[in-house]
């Protein structure tokens, strides 16, 4: 066996595992639609939903995570110094890890691809859309995680750098949607990727092995995280342990307060969502279920999407289903009636309205934003 | 006839981390063949040295040269030439000690096997075990194998000996780095950093003492033990008033003096012997000794 693909399969057994679940999780999908006994009316009938959430996570977080994980493992088990200490170039490191990382990673896609076949069977956009998101993910693990110098401060700033042309995507106002703005979309999100590619080349060029423990962590970064009159109030003090020992914890789990001021503007941000809705009181929900991509040429429309249209007429064609109350629109389209319309052989269109949001995507789009800006100051002080 | 180029050449290396100034205007060569000391206290700025002399960290002034290849743009030209042992410690904790020692063998172009099995053998350890359920020491066990086994031409230890029991670390010095050295004499070279100093007083030939990222003091060892003495004189009163500006330490016990000279302790006993003592005796400073004397100095 060559060096080189000792080092591979070293690369490929250290994603395996994680591997597996996410092809597990794309793969239930595909179980979920055959016609087995046990789905129709059997005993795991109303597993549904728990299919959804996995299938939702495993594509939303387990593609990102893979991407992430070849790099981020070395962090994890504090063995980059190991692997840079060795006489190979760091560019054929970056090489081995990228091409494992996007076996991995397409094979995955593979899976979620078939899985979802049969929901979005005519919709090319939509594999445009997740092609690009996964290309843009795979190129920008490897400097995301060198930012984040960890798997979770990596997989949280891919996620989120790569879910800002998404939630444009979804949120886009007043832009006709012709050939040349997807064709713009398209191009953009490649370029994107490439510089991501280069930036984590380079990254990698020129690391340097500052540390060795937990401080190396971007999350668990030095006092600079905390403000000053903060960090004052909490340093310890030569009297008071009980205080003190208070004072520690919640030093320690300052990431988690970090993170639940961002959730709480999210929350915010998804109260006022409801709101807007409230005032929208005649929201009815629509499908658009015609059979040809003309239809909807004027409109927005945006399968993977749960912000849905209270004027059909605005569909460029007449709805043949509205519902009211439906309670199973999902996020990201991944939804039982959507599937059963397409079972049908019907293409789903489901449409934007910018006034009226369901308050569940109010939430997403807060917390996507929440996070970007996360990642921004993580970044600014990282520089 | 020139002088052969130095395996390790540093030159007014500094290093800061954001404010704290790890290696300022640090300089020291190492010849071929020998064995180097780096001492120095917590801090003082010697993993800093040895991550330069591995590209692992960029120098922001000053040059580092291996065999006169530049680390940062020939790195794997010099990683060739060295094998390095860390602080700490880190392998991919799924493998075993087998599969370790395989997947580090896949980069070097010589592996000595059977050097292997000896130490593998020499320290105890199980082969089919995994590398996460190692300890402390075991892993450092690991890393010593994996460092010796390749047989490059310099070998970098960073406190080697942290975490070894003192049976192994005894074994490990006197078996494994003299023999390492003694592969090839007069080629292998060795830089060591260590808190341990005493434990590689027969083989250091040669130290730099590191303090705030400085050179305080670089010595042949041999001249180091040459130049720093200790005297003990022993009067039949309290010992006289004498002007001993010339010891790098004076403490007085009773009737007894006792002086750390530095390079004056002829002088400095001549002088002595002039108050008639009743006994004077005067040794060399073990390596540990002088570094303890010219950092409290």
């Amino acid at each position: 066996m060559s060096a080189k693909t000792t080092r591979i399969l070293k690369e490929a057994r250290s994603l395996f595992w994680p591997w597996c679940a996410v092809i597990i999780a794309g793969a239930l999908r595909l179980v979920e639609q055959s016609d087995s006994a046990l789905l129709r009316g059997g005993a795991l009938q109303g597993i549904h939903p728990l299919v959804e959430a996995i299938s939702f996570l495993g594509f939303f977080v387990g593609i990102p995570l893979l991407a992430t994980l070849s790099l981020g493992n070395e962090f994890h088990h504090r063995t980059l110094q190991l692997l840079l200490s060795q006489p190979v170039s760091r560019m054929e490191i970056w090489s081995e890890k990228l091409i494992v990382t996007i076996v991995a990673v397409l094979a995955a896609a593979l899976v979620f691809r078939y899985g979802q076949q049969s929901t979005f069977p005519q919709d090319p956009e939509l594999w445009v859309v997740g092609g690009a998101l996964i290309i843009a993910m795979i190129s920008s693990a490897t400097f995301w995680t060198l930012v984040a110098r960890s798997t979770m401060g990596g997989l949280a700033l891919n996620a989120v750098s790569c879910s800002i042309p998404l939630v444009w995507h979804l949120r886009r106002e007043g832009i006709a949607e012709t050939m040349t703005t997807r064709s713009v979309a398209v191009f953009a999100v490649l370029s994107y990727a490439g510089v991501m590619l280069w930036l984590g080349r380079r990254a990698l060029a020129r690391f340097q092995v500052t540390g060795g423990l937990a401080g190396d962590d971007l999350l668990m970064a030095g006092p600079k995280m905390m403000p000053r009159a903060v960090a004052e109030w909490l340093r310890c003090r030569s009297t008071s342990p009980l205080l003190n020992l208070i004072r520690k914890e919640l030093r320690l789990l300052r990431p988690v307060w970090l993170i639940s001021l961002l959730a709480a503007r999210a929350w915010v941000h998804g109260r006022a969502g409801i709101g807007t809705r409230s005032a929208h009181a005649s929201c009815v929900h629509s499908f658009d279920c015609g059979s040809s991509r003309d239809h909807v040429a004027g409109g927005r429309k945006n399968v993977g999407d749960a912000f849905l249209a209270p004027d059909p007429a605005r569909a460029g064609s007449p709805p043949v289903a509205h519902q009211t109350g439906h309670s199973h629109v999902h996020r990201f389209g991944l939804c039982r009636s959507a599937s059963h319309l397409a079972a049908d052989g019907r293409q789903i269109h489901l449409r934007i309205d910018p006034h009226v949001r369901e308050p569940g995507c109010g939430d997403d789009l807060a917390a996507w934003g929440a996070a970007l800006e996360l990642c921004l100051i993580l970044v600014r002080l990282r520089g | 006839m020139s002088s052969p180029t130095p395996a390790i050449q540093v030159e007014n290396l500094s290093y800061a981390y954001g404010r704290a100034e790890a290696i300022h205007d640090l300089s020291l060569a190492v010849q071929p063949g020998r064995c180097y000391g780096l001492f120095g206290r917590n801090g003082a700025g010697k993993t800093t040295t040895m991550k330069c002399l591995l590209n692992l960290l960029r120098p922001q002034r000053g040059q580092v040269r291996v065999f006169g290849l530049d680390p940062a743009k020939q790195e794997v030209a010099v990683k060739r030439l060295l094998s390095y042992v860390p602080d700490q410690v880190a392998f991919y904790p799924w493998m075993s000690v087998r599969e370790t020692l395989d997947y580090l063998a896949s980069f070097r172009p010589y592996w000595n096997r059977k050097t292997e099995q000896e130490l593998l053998g020499h320290f105890g350890l199980d082969p089919a075990q995994r590398t996460g359920s190692l300890s402390k020491g075991q892993r450092t066990q690991v890393a010593l194998i994996a460092a010796v086994c390749p047989e490059t031409d310099l070998l970098v230890l960073d406190e080697p000996t942290s975490g070894l029991d003192p049976i192994v670390r005894r074994e490990f010095i006197e078996t494994v780095i003299g023999a390492y050295q003694e592969g090839i004499p007069g080629k292998r070279t060795i830089l060591v950093s260590t808190h341990l100093i005493t434990e590689f007083e027969g083989l250091i030939d040669e130290f730099t003492i590191i303090d705030h990222g400085q050179a305080v003091l670089t010595l042949d060892s041999d001249h180091a033990r040459e130049r720093y003495r200790k005297i003990r004189a022993r009067f039949a009163q309290s010992p006289p008033e004498l002007d001993l500006k010339a010891a790098l330490r004076v403490r007085r016990d009773g009737r007894e003096l006792e002086l750390i000279a530095n390079g004056a302790g002829d002088e400095l006993l001549e002088r002595l012997r002039q108050h008639n003592p009743e006994a004077l005796s005067t040794e060399s400073l073990t390596l540990e000794e002088i570094f303890v004397a010219t950092l409290k100095s």
